[in-house]
């Protein structure tokens, strides 16, 4: 065995306690705390509902339907853009979070984007349920939807994993990424179709849109999740794109994670 | 255990610290797995040093001489530029106290991952936890995170998880000195019992007479370099003959090490300065080849000073080795100076074995001026207050060159050896000072206390 060298079993575990006790700072134990997880997307619904149908008077789409349905077409946008955008800003000073570790023990750093992963993908994966259990009371759910929903999640998480790895290993080498990825994911928010859906982007506009990773998977969540519907070239194209992301992180965390001590 | 394969096997290791570890070009040259040219700090050139099973070596270095990025090399926390490093066993590293731990989780969880960490099994951490926890002796309830934990006690837990990783080569930098004297004591008979089982023990350390009495071997590290290892009595003198020197001396006194490493590794198995104390046959007698005259005597100085002779001699001016404790002996040594030089007045220093410094004399009353060639004998009168067992004495001569400034003209560590018998069967210790004693029983305090005068 090499020295600090650790078997998958290990690294597993080691990530597990990483998340949880990530977890724990997220949502501390009493108070609100774990309710807290379902609690959010319940407020944010109430909020987008009330503030942007009663007090701007927006409508979502073509045809006409519930406040609450635009409540919970924007969370399904905002819940997709949490993760992806908290994953952004968090990554970049990931491994220097554990500057400290790395100076005694030898640190496994490529559990850290997962530990990431874990952390955004819970919230999201939570939203979504609150979305679904909306939308069914609505009665505005199509029930195949639910089972479209893995084969967009899962490409997605892909893509969060590799974006995760790429900007923690860009943020050891470029130390002022993290301001902007600030900045990154506001002009993200209006570049995605979150407050609002794709039907109504101009022509000239859709193809900007598309610049953005998080309009494919939060356009296909709503159209699986409305209308049953899954677009096979959308799909493909996420697929192929969030491999291609996932792939790219990986090699390139590896080839340069022995040289992440340098800096510490 | 000499056929067993090294623990460690560090083969002529070179680091260079890059300047740069931002930017582009650092990411590009992490890429591509480029090491650090030109641009760097070389902080390690071509170390090359094997450890074997139950070995304790200690490193001795100025600060900045490279020992912490070594044993961090060792561990494989930085990487090494060329070279190569070989463990067989489990590495686990008292690296930067306490540092590799989650101040924010109590105790339990920080043995946890940190088990985890060293690549302990779920079912060896919790078998072990308790026996941490009562070695670090905290007295703190479970949940209680480390924030609330004083840096000593953050240091003893650290420590206890490092011994209790069983690890086959444990690292330690400087770590012990922080905690108090009683779990000093108790990690450095832990840290032998360790040996005992074939763990091998690094530790780095500012402290020589640590050294000395710890460690099996040591090394001598100097601006990145090795420049000796070996006897750790030798590595100390060594170590605080280039502490105590500057400018020109040291690179003499440098190239002089170098030059003796490199001999050394001509002939292997030659490597220890020296014979030990059982190989001396000590007699009474006037035999003068018995004496430890031919036991190698470190010469510390560089100036031209030569020692022609050196001698013990009782009473009746024959030669000895072995003292009789109580008696007056005579300690003679001749110099031959090779230069001409001012005030000087000669030493000499009574030494355990293991090092400690018990007590000497010198001649600074009556200091003398010498021209070349001269030759100066010193007497030094003296009672033997030694305890029985094996000593040794040094020798030394101060005075000035060419300037006013007084230095060392020479210093022989190890000068001679003798062993003292029949002492006093009461004194304990390595010096016997006369202690008398006289014992009262106190009447019972049922009678009256004050009829106890004696």
């Amino acid at each position: 065995m090499l020295p600090g060298d650790l078997t998958n079993k290990r690294r597993l575990r080691i990530g597990v306690y990483w998340l949880s006790q990530a977890l724990k700072r997220r949502y501390p134990g009493r108070g609100i705390g774990v309710w807290w997880i379902v609690l959010a997307p319940l407020v944010l619904v109430t909020i987008y509902t009330s503030v942007l149908t009663g007090v701007m008077g927006l409508r979502w789409g073509m045809e006409e339907h519930a406040p609450v349905y635009f409540g919970l077409m924007v969370l399904i946008g905002v819940a997709y853009y949490q993760a992806f955008s908290e994953c952004l800003i968090r990554a970049s000073g990931l491994i220097h979070e554990k500057a400290n570790l790395a100076r005694k023990v030898k640190v496994p750093w490529e559990v850290l984007p997962f530990v990431l992963l874990g952390e955004v993908a819970l919230p999201l994966i939570c939203n979504l349920i609150v979305i679904l259990v909306g939308l069914g009371i609505t009665g505005v759910l199509h029930p195949v939807g639910v089972f479209y929903l893995p084969v967009i999640i899962l490409p997605f998480f892909l893509l969060l994993a590799g974006c995760a790895a790429l900007n923690s290993v860009l943020g050891v080498f470029f130390r002022d990424l993290g301001q902007l990825m600030n900045f990154l994911s506001m002009a993200l928010l209006f570049m995605s179709p979150v407050f609002f859906s794709m039907d109504i982007v101009p022509e000239s506009l859709r193809q900007l849109m598309l610049v953005s990773p998080l309009t494919i998977p939060v356009e296909m969540t709503r159209i699986a999740l409305t209308d049953g519907e899954l677009n096979t070239v959308w799909l493909l194209l996420l697929w192929t794109l969030s491999s291609v992301v996932f792939m790219a992180g990986m090699l390139i965390f590896r080839l340069t994670r022995e040289s992440f001590a340098d800096g510490f | 255990m000499a056929s067993e394969r090294p623990v460690l096997q560090v083969q002529e290791i070179s680091r260079t610290q890059p300047v740069v570890v931002e930017g582009g070009h650092a990411f590009l040259r992490a890429l591509t797995r480029r090491p650090a040219s030109g641009d760097g700090v070389v902080i390690l050139r071509k170390l090359s040093f094997s450890v074997a099973r139950g070995e304790i070596v200690g490193i001795l270095g100025v600060n900045g001489a490279g020992k912490s990025t070594l044993l961090q090399c060792i561990a494989g926390l930085t990487s090494v530029s060329s070279g190569q490093i070989l463990v067989d066993g489990r590495v686990c590293g008292l690296l930067e106290l306490g540092s590799g731990f989650d101040y924010e989780a109590s105790a339990t969880k920080n043995i946890w991952l940190n088990g985890l960490l060293l690549g302990l099994s779920p079912q060896e951490i919790v078998e072990r936890t308790a026996a941490i926890l009562a070695f670090a002796d905290l007295q703190v309830s479970e949940t209680q995170p480390l924030s609330t934990f004083s840096t000593g006690m953050v240091m003893r837990l650290a420590f206890a998880i490092a011994v209790h990783a069983k690890p086959d080569l444990l690292l330690i930098d400087e770590a012990l000195a922080v905690g108090d004297e009683a779990f000093q004591s108790r990690c450095f008979e832990r840290l032998r019992d360790l040996a005992a089982r074939g763990t091998a023990i690094l530790f780095v350390t500012h402290a020589s007479s640590l050294v000395q009495e710890m460690c099996d071997r040591a090394i001598l590290l100097d601006c990145g370099e090795l420049l000796a290892i070996g006897s750790p009595k030798r590595i100390v003198a060594d170590y605080q003959k280039l502490l105590f020197s500057s400018g020109p001396e040291r690179e003499t006194q440098r190239a002089r090490l170098r030059m003796q490493a490199d001999s050394n590794r001509e002939t292997p198995g030659m490597t220890e300065a020296g014979t030990t104390i059982e190989d001396i046959a000590f007699s009474e007698s006037t035999d003068l080849s018995k004496t430890a005259e031919n036991h190698q005597v470190i010469r510390l100085g560089i100036h031209d000073v030569q020692i022609l002779k050196a001698v013990l001699l009782d009473q009746s001016g024959c030669e000895v080795n072995v003292l009789r404790a109580g008696e007056s002996y005579r300690f003679r040594y001749s110099i031959r100076f090779g230069h001409a030089y001012r005030a000087v007045r000669f030493g000499m220093l009574f030494k355990s074995v293991t090092g400690v410094e018990l007590g000497g004399s010198q001649t600074g009353s009556q200091r003398l001026d010498v021209s070349p060639d001269d030759i100066i004998d010193v007497t030094f009168c003296f009672n033997c207050r030694l305890n029985p067992g094996t000593w040794f004495l040094n020798a030394g001569v101060l005075g000035s060159a060419e300037t006013d400034e007084e230095i060392w003209l020479e210093r022989f560590t190890d000068l001679l050896q003798f062993r003292v018998v029949s002492g006093h069967t009461s004194a304990t210790g390595m010096v016997d000072f006369g202690v008398d004693f006289s014992l009262t029983r106190i009447p019972h305090a049922r009678s009256d206390t004050r009829n106890c005068h004696h």
